[in-house]
């Protein structure tokens, strides 16, 4: 018996003091120090996304890795991560349509409201246009420029520098519209893109 | 001459109807103001002494921009890619107004560690600006090779340069961050610093 409980309060000591531990160790994570790394070991990361988010109190970062042990496979991958203001890890993802992966985020800017950030990037070597949660990362719109004349022997190369602009309501006629400007085969092309209940079209370039 | 990057949009905090376009055209630092409804181009400003813009920032209700980016002198005598250490830039920021005026421009460049003129040549780029209205004040991130504010372990290698300007241009405090004797270098990224 008296074994019995001498364990029973060695086991009550080690449990009030995890409890006691586990608020401070909490505390501690909530105290991260900069500067903050996210990457591989090769440090093959280009940051080509950066911006404040002051609804929601976040830091976005957006770019290309190349780095085998932090993109989900060695060619190039296109991420995005959040920190809160103390650099607290908020959420990061990499992105994937059905059969290929997003391989470049080239810039991004929040939404005219503010309540969202517009992403512009490359996937399937073709333009993309997205509307991520701030919160969570999470997508609200994916969309992929496809030439409608691309053949087997005709593909463009399309070049993209992360420029776009997503206005949920537009000054006239209260639609949302992506504004963005890449190239094509080396020609600048700026266009505005009509989003009206889910259906996409160019509305002028 | 006849690169173009479009690398912002942006929107007039003051008229609902325009959007500017902003990076380079023609080989040139460019603004363009232009018309949401179909496209129609207001005015296009051209930097001469700009090659390219790779950051801005503006405040709520403002009229004006801040741009900033780097200007490659020799790039019409052959300074073309892939850009080594024997290729010159100089660090730019610039303040316009929305009618395309330019309030001010400064030029932004030190010494290179090792200058001599063939293979190594002076470098610094502007890729980061941040305006402050209610405190009248700047923030630029330099990433440059300056040996006046690099303490010790001098070589070819990128810092990160933080630049304190006034809202006339007026460099107000510089702080130099190295790598110290790591010798690698440090890449800022595009719009890179905020308040």
């Amino acid at each position: 018996m008296r074994l019995t409980s001498k364990v029973q309060q060695v086991l009550l000591a080690l449990s009030l003091l995890v409890g006691l531990m586990t608020p401070h160790v909490a505390a501690q994570c909530e105290d991260a120090i900069w500067p903050i790394y996210a990457g591989g070991s090769k440090g093959s990361e280009d940051v080509r996304c950066f911006v404040y988010d002051p609804i929601e109190q976040l830091i976005i970062v957006g770019g290309v890795t190349g780095s085998e042990d932090f993109a989900p496979a060695p060619n190039d991958h296109g991420y995005m991560f959040a920190l809160d203001l103390s650099g607290n890890w908020k959420w990061g993802n990499f992105f994937y349509n059905v059969s290929y992966a997003v391989s470049h985020i080239d810039g991004c800017q929040l939404s005219s409201d503010g309540s969202s950030i517009s992403v512009m990037g490359l996937g399937n070597s073709q333009p993309l246009l997205m509307d991520l949660n701030t919160k969570d990362g999470k997508f609200n719109r994916f969309i992929s420029l496809d030439y409608m004349y691309a053949t087997a022997d005709e593909v463009p190369t399309y070049t993209t520098f992360g420029a776009i602009y997503y206005d949920k309501r537009d000054y006239r006629d209260y639609q949302p519209y992506f504004y963005t400007s890449f190239l094509k085969d080396g020609v600048m092309f700026m266009l505005r893109v009509k989003d009206e209940s889910g259906v996409v079209s160019i509305d002028w370039n | 001459m006849n690169e173009k990057e479009p690398h912002f949009l942006v929107a007039d905090p003051k008229q609902q109807s325009v959007l500017y376009l902003i990076g380079r055209y023609r080989g040139k630092g460019s603004v363009i103001r232009f018309n949401k409804r179909d496209g129609t181009i207001r005015w296009h400003a051209q930097y001469d002494k700009m090659s390219r813009i790779h950051s801005v920032s503006q405040a709520a209700d403002d009229d004006d921009l801040f741009i900033c980016g780097d200007y490659q002198p020799n790039e019409v005598l052959g300074d073309t890619a892939p850009y080594g250490s024997n290729v010159n830039y100089k660090a730019v920021m610039a303040r316009m107004k929305d009618d395309g005026d330019i309030s001010w421009i400064v030029t932004s460049t030190g010494k290179h560690p090792l200058y001599d003129g063939t293979t190594y040549e002076d470098q610094d780029k502007c890729m980061g600006i941040a305006y402050y209205k209610e405190k009248s004040q700047v923030a630029v991130v330099i990433q440059g090779k300056m040996t006046e504010i690099r303490p010790s372990y001098k070589g070819d290698f990128f810092d990160t340069i933080l630049v304190l300007l006034n809202e006339g241009g007026e460099t107000e405090k510089v702080v130099v961050i190295t790598q110290g004797s790591l010798k690698y270098d440090m890449y800022s990224a595009k719009n890179g610093i905020l308040w």
